[in-house]
């Protein structure tokens, strides 16, 4: 034969021999060869190589492979979880303290994923959202940058027909509250988040309807879109396109319904119940460049640099704005004005330093980040006494891994054996952590003030689950495994190291990361609770008790006089004025800006807000004078007077003694008549500012503020209400308290506040079981040595510390660590306000009293039954 | 005792195996699977059923001498047992017995 006799393909023979078993390779080798040759002969060589290659693939089966799968060995895996189920019932008080801890944690961590994932959510399901971005303006007073959203009304279609690169554009204008009707009813009810808003809108943001057509809802002035919810509160049952609604008793001005929002659209930060077509606004459509109310949002071209354009955009402060930036240049001033365009996605999480208009809804990426911290110090903390507790156990277990080895157990099925101990717990644990955090779910949205929902019908949620049980009890499982499984088993089955715990080591590292964690909670703790006290009781300059702001009263009308005149008869009110402005966050408080020649230096301007109140105000709210003298009754004599508040004095460069009778030009002439303590007017995080008041005529004030005496407040409120609807049966008596309103600003705070509480004592207390586990555990193994020392003669005093000795120099480290990286986050929370308390020393040491007595409370029973036990207890069985 | 079950591809092989006489192995089998039952298998199909009667007892196999062909390989020849013959004769009964049940009770099908 001259020809090669062909082979079949070396690499597959190979293969084949490789994983086939070798009990069974000769007589498929044999066959498969056979077959090749027939194959040659029959088709040639070519399709005979590819068919020995397909039956070499085929042969591969799971009767044929020399290896085994652990799907296979089901049986082990049985025996692995029947051990681990068996050592929890043994151990009983270790379980429960390990699955105890676990649940805990895991608890809270679900709770804490579910805030950070309704947080994170917002503006990120519109259409092309990456694409979308918000105008802001940055300007400079006084070298202090500002952000703000507010524009020109003009600004958004000069936008989109001067650059390519902006496809679309909408602007929005918050519009408060209104009394709202439907066309036959009588009796209004009252509505907040009203919102003007371009038509483009409904285009460039994920707003589905209901009912009515995308196109045409908010083209025609006097366009209203509802969301699902008022329209079922105003139409219930009914399509609502077409019919009516009165805003304000204005029947004269009937807004027709043409769009119905469903509730099922994309969460975005833009809150707004109502919204009304902007052409309704003859403002917005003045292409005056004066005005500045107006947020505008645009979306780019794909691929478009925004930080690029917005130095683009430039040019159009610099053509619309020319005579306006040429005067402040004459006048040695600088006009800093420049655009930047904020991602839609960033808005809601990170807009704290802009000011932004009324109808958003924000959050704080700042509590995102410490719930994250919080989920994951308190998971970290469980699992680290799970991995604690099962090597503590370790040298009793030890024996048992010995014994397994000696009867030919390989390492990888002793790791087996942990890892299912450590999994059957970790997935017991997660479900009873699921379970728990539903049960106390409702009350941590209340905790939160967010419309949070519990997954309890979504599958992902459950997979999730599952995996998040297998991983932690894979993670917490994995150290004891390996480092158990790798003893030898002649160490292990001598009885020395019985009685040598091994890698102490790690194991305090683990004990003081679990106690820094702790500390440091309850330090975050006690500071927000220190700062709130310290808001609460700061002096505000005004008084906010007994007082009643009685709101929207201007919608009395002409009956506003009687029902004021029908108040001052009740006896237990003491002052009534009618304002506009109240000093506390969510009424009117900036008032408007002005600027004001500074005396000193010409060319320096202050902000000066202005609020209009009556001669009552002050009074009414406690505020105090510190020179001159409050506002006459009589409007006509004070129409020219102005007083200003401290801060306002000492920015135009006056002093208290030289103010008085000083004139100030805002438009025309005022004349200072007298000085106000400096009073809070915004919340603590923001420096009061230069105030001045002006004495205002009485029908433009919005809200009633009515001063109580003693305690007459709950019999009062009926009486003023019945008073109320006697003048105006239709329009619903609106009231709030001031010194609830003035808490209602530090809401973030409190929340946050009695959170951390939460989770700091829930770290705490699964640290301490951590710890009171491994005092036991400690306890018993040096029982023996404790018994020794008392029989030479050592008394129960120094059995007691030396016993307590190890564990709280463990907590002095951890303290140690705790204390700089407390002092770093403190200092960036307090930031955040301008009046705030000074850090000191006790904030430090409190927590660390503390869980020093906490952790010597847990450890000392067991040192105690340690130290007072009969040595003959302990010696006797050697 | 529990009835050893026999698996319609199964009971094909065994007969196979049962005709063949002594001489039957992987690829015989197969080539008689394909020209008589006109079952197209893959030979690993063979060989996992062969395998699994073996294990149920119902054919035993013997080493063959070792040949020119397959490299040298000495091939696996299998024979049915007498437990594989009853099993087949079993299920023969079973069918015959349904049949003739079918039969009289409904007129032959070629009529119908």
């Amino acid at each position: 034969m001259n020809h090669p006799i062909p082979q079949p393909p070396r690499w597959a023979d190979r293969l084949l021999s490789w994983f086939c078993r070798p009990e069974l390779l000769e007589e498929i080798q044999g066959d498969l060869h056979e077959l090749f040759e027939l194959r040659c002969q029959e088709k040639g060589p070519g399709r005979a190589k590819l068919g020995f290659i397909w039956d070499v693939c085929r042969s591969a089966r799971l009767s044929t492979v020399r290896f085994s799968f652990p799907i296979q060995r089901s049986w082990m895996w049985r025996s692995h979880f029947r051990v681990a189920y068996r050592q929890l019932r043994r151990e009983k008080f270790h379980s429960f303290i390990n699955l105890g801890g676990l649940s805990l944690g895991i608890a809270a961590t679900i709770l804490m994923l579910l805030f950070i994932q309704h947080e994170t959510q917002f503006d990120q399901g519109h259409p092309r959202s990456e694409d979308l971005y918000r105008v802001l303006g940055q300007s400079q007073y006084h070298g202090e940058e500002s952000r703000g959203v507010h524009h020109n009304p003009p600004l958004a279609e000069v936008l989109v027909k001067q650059y390519q690169e902006i496809e679309m554009a909408f602007r929005v204008r918050s519009s408060g509250s209104r009394l709202v009707r439907t066309a036959d009813q009588t009796a209004s009810l009252y509505e907040e988040h009203f919102l003007y808003a371009d038509s483009q809108m409904l285009k460039m943001l994920s707003m589905p309807l209901l009912y009515g057509r995308t196109d045409q809802a908010l083209r025609a002035p006097f366009s209203v879109l509802l969301t699902e919810e008022k329209a079922q509160r105003y139409f219930p049952g009914e399509d609502p396109i077409g019919k009516v609604l009165i805003f304000n008793q204005q029947t004269d001005q009937p807004f027709t319904v043409t769009g119905v929002i469903a509730d099922q659209a994309a969460p975005t930060h833009i809150r707004a119940d109502f919204i009304l077509s902007m052409s309704t606004l003859s403002e917005s459509q003045s292409g005056s460049w004066n005005i500045s109310s107006y947020p505008t949002y645009i979306r780019l071209k794909p691929g478009v640099d925004p930080v690029a354009l917005a130095e683009k955009m430039q040019e159009v402060i610099l053509t619309h704005k020319k005579d306006m930036i040429a005067s402040r240049i004459a006048a040695g001033g600088t006009y800093g004005y420049r655009f930047q365009l904020q991602p839609i996605q960033d808005i809601y999480l990170h807009s704290q330093e802009i000011r932004t208009y009324d109808s958003t809804r924000t959050g704080d990426i700042r509590y995102v980040w410490l719930s994250g911290a919080i989920a994951a110090f308190v998971l970290l903390i469980a699992m680290i006494n799970f991995v604690n507790l099962t090597t503590a156990k370790s040298a009793l277990r030890i024996r048992e891994m010995g014994i397994r080895k000696v009867l030919g157990s390989r390492r990888r099925q002793l790791v087996g054996q942990f890892l299912a101990e450590s999994i059957l717990l970790s997935l017991l644990a997660t479900f009873l952590g699921a379970c728990l955090a539903w049960m106390v779910f409702p009350y941590f949205a209340d905790l939160t003030h967010r419309p949070l929902s519990f997954p309890v019908d979504q599958l992902t949620f459950y997979g999730g689950l599952a995996m998040a049980g297998l991983l932690i009890g894979f993670c917490a499982g994995a150290y004891p495994a390996l480092f158990l499984s790798g003893v030898s088993p002649l160490e292990s089955l001598k009885s020395t190291s019985l009685s040598r715990p091994r890698k102490v080591g790690l194991r305090s590292v683990l004990v003081v990361g679990q106690f820094a964690a702790s500390i440091l909670l309850m330090m975050a703790t006690l500071l927000i609770f220190r700062q709130m006290d310290f808001i609460q009781h700061k002096s505000l300059g005004y008084d906010k008790s007994q007082v009643v702001i009685v709101e929207d009263e201007i919608y009395l009308r002409d009956k506003r006089e009687a029902f004021r005149q029908s108040l001052q008869q009740l006896p237990a009110i003491q002052e009534i004025s009618a304002s506009s402005f109240v000093p506390v966050e969510g009424y009117v408080s900036n008032g408007s800006t002005v600027r004001v020649p500074d005396t000193t230096q010409e060319i320096r301007e202050i902000d000066l807000r202005r609020w209009h109140v009556d001669a009552a105000y002050l009074p009414t709210l406690g505020m105090r004078l510190l020179a001159g003298r409050n506002f006459q009754a009589d409007l006509a004599a004070d129409s020219a007077s102005i007083l200003l508040n401290e801060t306002a004095v000492r920015q135009l460069g006056f002093t208290l003694d030289n103010v008085l009778g000083k004139m100030i030009e805002m438009r025309r002439p005022y004349y200072v008549i007298g000085v106000v303590e400096d009073f809070h007017f915004r919340s603590m995080r923001q420096e009061i500012s230069a105030l001045a008041f002006h004495h205002t005529r009485l029908d433009r004030a919005r809200n009633l503020l009515v001063k109580v005496q003693g305690k007459a407040l709950a019999t009062l409120l009926p009486e003023m209400e019945a008073r109320w609807k006697a003048f105006s049966p239709e329009v619903p008596f609106r009231y709030a308290f001031l010194d609830e309103q003035f808490e209602r600003m530090y809401e973030t705070e409190r929340s946050t506040g009695s959170l951390l509480a939460m989770f700091a004592g829930l770290a705490i207390f699964i640290a301490c079981l951590g710890l009171l586990a491994l005092a036991t555990y400690l306890a018993e193994k040096r029982s023996r040595e404790m018994s020794i020392r008392k029989v030479l003669g050592a008394t129960v005093e120094q059995v007691f510390a030396i016993l307590t000795r190890d564990l709280l120099k463990l907590l002095a480290v951890a303290l140690l660590l705790a204390i700089p990286i407390g002092l770093w986050w403190m200092q960036g929370w307090l930031e955040n306000f301008a009046y705030k308390i000074n850090l000191s020393a006790d904030l430090f040491l409190l927590p660390g009293i503390a869980a020093f007595l906490i952790a010597l409370g847990t450890i000392s029973y067991q040192a105690w039954k340690v130290a007072h036990a009969n040595p003959a207890d302990a010696l006797r069985d050697e | 005792m529990k009835r050893i079950h026999l698996g319609e591809f199964e009971e094909l092989v065994l007969l196979v195996v049962a005709v063949l006489k002594g001489e039957a192995y992987g690829i015989n089998v197969m080539q008689e699977l394909g020209s008589q039952a006109n079952r197209k298998v893959n030979i690993s199909a063979v060989h996992a059923a062969l395998r699994r009667l073996e294990q149920k007892g119902f054919v035993q196999s013997d080493w063959s001498e070792a040949t020119q062909s397959r490299g040298g390989r000495r091939k696996r020849l299998f024979t049915a047992t007498a437990s594989g013959m009853t099993a087949l004769s079993e299920v023969q009964q079973t069918r015959q017995k349904l049949w003739s049940q079918l039969s009289a009770a409904h007129p032959p099908i070629s009529e119908s």
